[in-house]
């Protein structure tokens, strides 16, 4: 199911000409059609011919015909272009959009403005032809519908057309419906309204969670699936304060890669990008989860941010983090490859979380002093 | 048009970030109330006038009245104790469920009794739905949206099965008489009015804020968030695809790897947030003195920027590379003590016809190089097919 959703918004995401126009053929053509069979039964049932005037319904249902075959030669026109990178330019979105918009607006004005439910369906379609193309295709259907419907509502005030020209009387007038507006009415809202409802509630979710995305890429590091330095900064401002108001420890670790720039220069920066991968995952998979933050601080530097943990845990974790890191078997250009970390801890103390920052750092300094692949802790 | 639906969505986007659950619900229900008075005013009057009461079944019209004074006072009741709590940042989903369902019951009596198949009271539903979805939370409106379609679906039941009349408000007369049918189509004319422009200004936004998050989203996936300037795995796209290009074309593409002098220090002496600064502005530096908008400048993580120079042989690289050194002497960086310059030391590489891989191997020895030599210079190489060995000079 999600992965349907995702291939339909990865489509509506791209905008292809083509792709689109064939979409909005296959997503107007059922309504129309729909409308269409009605209309031709009621051409052929002379019971139900009397309901309308049949002058007028037997030009309506011609246009819609030919709005039919328009579409579908449309169709059929960009599906046998849809694969091409630019399709068949813009042109073709503005030849099946607007006519369709107006089409649908017509039938609205003509079976009943007030008592139909083709409102619904002009909604719906509304958001089809905007959902697969950019504004500028829809505007012109959209306000030369808007402008027709005005200067239809002034006429009907005026008297001079009736509710429902194209039908002898109005669909409801009171009494009860004849079986045949029982029946239209029935199959017109509902394929209107659901579409229309399902499709409002979809892309206000597809909103949410592209703005979710958002804010999750905004703050990771995308080499290494970590938080990025902004982001543990603000973590740390936050943690800080608790450790201060609740007088748990909280630790730190700073981390850095031993030789990384020697793995970028023998082997390539794609080798490095490896070695930072896993390495990330490695400190990942070795954090409590929605407890602890992990970032990427820049270049082959990481820190890692321990709340309700004292020195010596911090220090187990780092150094289970170098064990770790020295058991994973990195190959490249054939050759295994060893990679080992240097790492500072600190536990901070009245809630300066910043100030045992630079105290692991200076830590850190120390461990790479000291010929690296080593741990060193301290109080602050 | 797009200029004024843009401030909009902001100005929308801008309240939505800003505003609590408890404030939305308050502004649903300002919102509504003028509505509903207007619809309690106009039942009024057609209670009141014999002509158009002939035309209504009297006693569902004071239902309705009597459904709308409790609607009324429900909302008000509710907009009182949300008021002293509009600050208050707690989600707030039950207030939310009792605004849509407050309103949504209403509308969705009117649909029922002026016939629950016609537009104007179910576009005025959907409107309230899309507003709902903006404003309160998705599950709260999920929830509501099914059971104020469920009552539509179970009176379309009774119609079918137990010969429920459609439209159970309206009866023949309301069609007869002028007055009446004048009243009726004034009550159902305005249903539309309020609801078309509201469900199209809503999808527009809708849209427009789904395109703009795409942007950015699109944006934020190329461009490295410090500098602006575009990330290492955009960056390698592009000069892989410019590598592509070279092969059609035949001309040289020449690329710089750069690396700030002493950066490390910087870092050390003024702190990270000081080094960052610094990084933006080294970043406009090298903006401003390559070829827009044919060279693409970007940062490759720390302090290492590469520039590609798409059909350019060594000679003009090294003019970008010579104006680049001359820009930075006396580039400003406010965020260090006076005087401070901050140099770079780069690798060059004019290269045809190698990969990605053996370009960027053969910039970084130079950039090692440049660096070995004492920093602030550039060193230069031609990668030719012919002959492994390289052309290469050092320059100042």
């Amino acid at each position: 199911m999600s992965r349907w959703l995702l291939r339909l918004d990865t489509w509506l995401r791209e905008r292809h000409p083509a792709r689109s126009t064939v979409l909005f053929c296959l997503a107007t053509l059922p309504w129309l059609g729909m409308l269409w069979v009605f209309q031709a039964y009621a051409l052929w049932d002379p019971e139900v011919r009397v309901l309308f005037d049949p002058a007028r319904l037997r030009l309506v249902h011609t246009v819609l015909g030919l709005l039919i075959l328009w579409l579908s030669l449309l169709g059929g026109l960009a599906w046998v272009r849809r694969g091409r990178p630019g399709g068949c330019g813009p042109v073709l979105g503005h030849l099946v959009v607007t006519p369709t918009l107006l089409m649908v607006i017509t039938l609205w004005l003509l079976y009943g403005l007030l008592d139909t439910p083709l409102g619904l369906m002009v909604m719906a379609l509304l958001i089809v032809a905007r959902a697969l193309f950019a504004l500028r295709f829809v505007l012109p259907g959209l306000v030369l519908g808007t402008g027709l419907m005005l200067v239809w509502a002034t006429l009907q005030a005026q008297d001079l057309i009736g509710a429902s020209p194209l039908l002898a009387a109005p669909v409801f007038t009171g009494s009860g419906l004849s079986w045949w507006w029982a029946l239209w009415l029935r199959v017109v809202f509902n394929a209107s309204a659901w579409p229309f409802a399902a499709a409002l509630l979809y892309l206000f979710s597809s909103l949410g969670r592209h703005r979710a995305e958002l804010e999750a890429l905004v703050r990771t590091d995308r080499q290494t699936g970590l938080c990025n330095r902004r982001e543990f900064m603000n973590r740390l401002g936050l943690e800080s304060h608790r450790h201060e108001r609740s007088g748990q420890a909280m630790s730190l670790i700073m981390i850095d890669l031993d030789h990384f720039k020697r793995i970028n220069d023998t082997h390539g920066h794609p080798a490095g990008d490896v070695v930072l991968a896993h390495v990330g995952a490695l400190i990942r998979a070795a954090l409590r989860q929605h407890v602890d933050v992990a970032a990427r601080m820049g270049g082959e530097e990481f820190a890692v941010l321990l709340p309700d943990t004292d020195l010596a845990g911090a220090d187990r974790v780092a150094r289970k983090l170098g064990a770790a890191l020295r058991m994973a078997n990195f190959s490249f250009d054939g050759q295994p490859l060893t990679v080992t970390l240097s790492a500072g801890v600190a536990q901070a103390r009245g809630g300066q979380g910043d100030r045992a920052l630079r105290v692991a750092d200076a830590n850190l300094y120390k461990a790479k002093q000291a010929g690296r692949n080593q741990v060193v802790s301290s109080l602050v | 048009m797009q200029f004024s639906t843009s401030e909009m969505r902001r100005a929308i986007e801008r309240y939505l970030s800003h505003s609590t659950s408890a404030s939305r619900c308050l502004l649903v229900i300002v919102a509504t109330i003028p509505y509903m008075l207007m619809y309690l005013t106009m039942h009024g009057w057609g209670l009141s006038s014999p002509e158009v009461r002939a035309g209504l079944h009297v006693e569902m019209l004071w239902a309705v009245q009597g459904l709308l004074g409790f609607t009324l006072c429900a909302l008000v009741g509710l907009a009182l104790w949300l008021w002293p709590r509009q600050r208050d940042p707690a989600p707030r989903p039950w207030a939310e469920f009792a605004v849509a369902m407050l309103v949504g019951e209403v509308y969705t009596t009117f649909a029922i009794l002026v016939g629950p198949f016609s537009a104007g009271p179910v576009l005025v539903l959907m409107g309230i739905s899309a507003v709902g979805l903006l404003l309160f939370q998705w599950r709260v409106m999920m929830v509501a949206t099914v059971l104020c379609s469920g009552a539509l679906l179970v009176y379309d039941a009774l119609m079918l099965w137990f010969d429920a009349p459609y439209g159970p408000a309206i009866t023949v007369g309301a069609f007869a008489h002028g007055a009446s049918r004048w009243w009726l189509t004034f009550w159902q004319t305005m249903m539309l009015a309020v609801s078309l422009p509201v469900l199209v200004v809503m999808i527009t936004l809708l849209f427009a804020s789904q395109e703009a998050l795409h942007r950015r989203l699109r944006r934020l996936s190329t461009t490295d968030d410090l500098t602006g300037l575009v990330n290492r795995h955009h960056f390698m796209g592009r000069l892989t695809s410019e590598l592509a290009r070279q092969q059609r074309s035949g001309q040289a593409l020449s690329l710089v790897l750069l690396d700030a002098d002493h950066f490390k220090r910087i870092n050390d002496v003024h702190g990270h947030a000081t080094g960052d600064e610094v990084l933006v502005v080294l970043a406009q530096a090298l903006s401003a003195s390559v070829r827009a908008p044919t060279d693409l400048v970007g940062r490759l993580g720390g302090e290492e920027f590469a520039i590609l120079l798409p059909d350019t042989a060594l000679v003009e690289a090294e003019a970008v590379c010579t104006r680049l050194q001359h820009n930075l002497r006396d580039w400003p960086f406010p965020m260090l003590p006076t005087p401070a310059t901050v140099t770079v030391s780069m690798g060059v590489v004019q290269s045809l016809g190698f990969d990605a891989e053996a370009i960027l191997r053969q910039a970084d020895a130079n950039l090692y190089r440049a660096k070995a030599a004492g920093r602030n210079q550039a060193v230069y190489a031609v990668l030719r097919a012919t002959q492994a060995a390289q052309a290469t000079e050092a320059a100042p």
